[in-house]
């Protein structure tokens, strides 16, 4: 299991630019809740459509989450591909997974973000689709019916055979390890969710024991699960089956990359 | 009036069909709820990413609709349907 640092000084400022190879996963942890002052900055750093859904948020503590962690990742990513954060463009697949524009494409690099009340992470590869999910670990409405909805047999079996006080948790390691799957294929939560069999147990190239030919073509998927701090359960999914070698990084204070 | 708390979801009175403005009230319910606002708040025609509803929850409401409306309703509809507007015409249109 991958644990997440938490650290007071943003890592981003310590290099100037970043690289990653074939064979690494970088995870980013960001911290999605900044004094306005912060926020206001930071809303600079977006395009047009990004901010007309701050625009559009009913509720003024998620929009200036999602501010934060858009122009974080635009900032984080920037570094990695030497450009101004502002000047990323990015395009979303079929079923909304944001990709960077071709032209970004200096690098082959892949992202993908989550993020759960006041945590957002950020995914990079390069080359692989990479998909992830973390999860405020919380009391789960109806979680009887949300477990026979979205879990096969025997993962309903280990979530309701265990510690009352755990179960929600339980479930949300599988939904976690399901999510992170179905989002590095793209397709999110457009598949059922109980079309796909996790085993938490399995080494991490083996963990989706079933996949229902939900995918024909590429399906297979190294899963690792992380564990973003002490209130929140997560996975982490790369395409194929090839060992990745995990860093972890944070990023505090939603400053912007000098 | 018409029972509209998506709490109060159990199956005594599911056999009369919900019109779309049920429907619509229930789904507002939900919302306000769920993110902790009044349900005067929720614009029936604005798209539900606006209120942040994330993907459990999204599946969360379409179960406890599914047992108040007694019928499978597919959890990709609000996809398709992505306002309470839009997905309540749909649901109370579904056979
Ligand atoms: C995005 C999704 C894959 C998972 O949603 P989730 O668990 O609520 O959210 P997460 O925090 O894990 O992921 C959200 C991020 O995944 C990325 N994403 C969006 N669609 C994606 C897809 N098809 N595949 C992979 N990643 C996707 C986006 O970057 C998004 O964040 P952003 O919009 O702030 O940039 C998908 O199932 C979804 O669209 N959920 C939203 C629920 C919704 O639309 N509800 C409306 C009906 S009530």
């Amino acid at each position: 299991m991958i644990r997440l640092r938490g650290q007071s000084k943003s890592d981003i400022q310590r290099r100037a630019s970043w690289l990653i190879e074939d064979d690494q996963l970088h995870l980013w942890r960001i911290g999605l809740d900044e004094p306005a002052d912060v926020v206001d900055g930071l809303y600079k750093l977006l395009n047009e459509e990004e901010q007309e859904r701050v625009a559009g948020f009913l509720v003024d503590q998620q929009a200036s989450r999602f501010t934060v962690c858009r122009a974080t990742v635009r900032q984080i990513l920037s570094s990695y591909l030497g450009c101004d954060p502002q000047k990323i463009e990015f395009e979303k697949g079929e079923f909304g997974k944001p990709h960077l524009r071709a032209k970004w494409r200096k690098q082959p690099l892949k992202f993908n973000i989550t993020h759960s009340a006041d945590l957002g992470v950020l995914a990079i590869t390069k080359n692989c689709e990479v998909g992830v999910d973390v999860e405020r670990i919380r009391t789960i409405r109806g979680l009887p019916r949300m477990v026979e909805r979205c879990l096969v047999r025997t993962e309903q079996d280990d979530v309701m055979n265990s510690d009352v006080n755990h179960r929600g948790r339980e479930f949300l390691r599988f939904w976690t390890h399901k999510e992170a799957y179905l989002k590095t294929y793209g397709v999110g939560i457009r598949q059922p969710m109980d079309k796909v069999t996790i085993d938490l147990a399995a080494p991490p190239s083996q963990r989706v024991v079933n996949h229902s030919d939900v995918f024909p073509d590429e399906t297979k998927a190294y899963i690792s699960e992380v564990w973003p701090g002490d209130d929140y359960v997560g996975a982490v999914s790369v395409a194929g089956t090839t060992e990745f070698a995990i860093e972890t990084f944070s990023w505090v204070g939603g400053r912007e990359h000098a | 009036m018409t029972d509209v708390q998506p709490s109060n979801s159990d199956s005594a009175e599911s056999s009369s069909p919900k019109s779309a403005e049920d429907i619509q009230q229930w789904i507002v319910n939900f919302v306000s709820e769920e993110i902790s606002v009044s349900p005067d708040s929720v614009d029936i025609s604005a798209p539900f990413e606006n209120f942040s509803i994330d993907s459990a929850a999204a599946i969360g409401m379409t179960g406890d609709l599914e047992q108040w409306l007694d019928k499978r309703i597919d959890p990709t509809a609000v996809y398709d349907y992505p306002t309470i507007e839009e997905f309540a015409e749909y649901l109370a249109a579904q056979k």
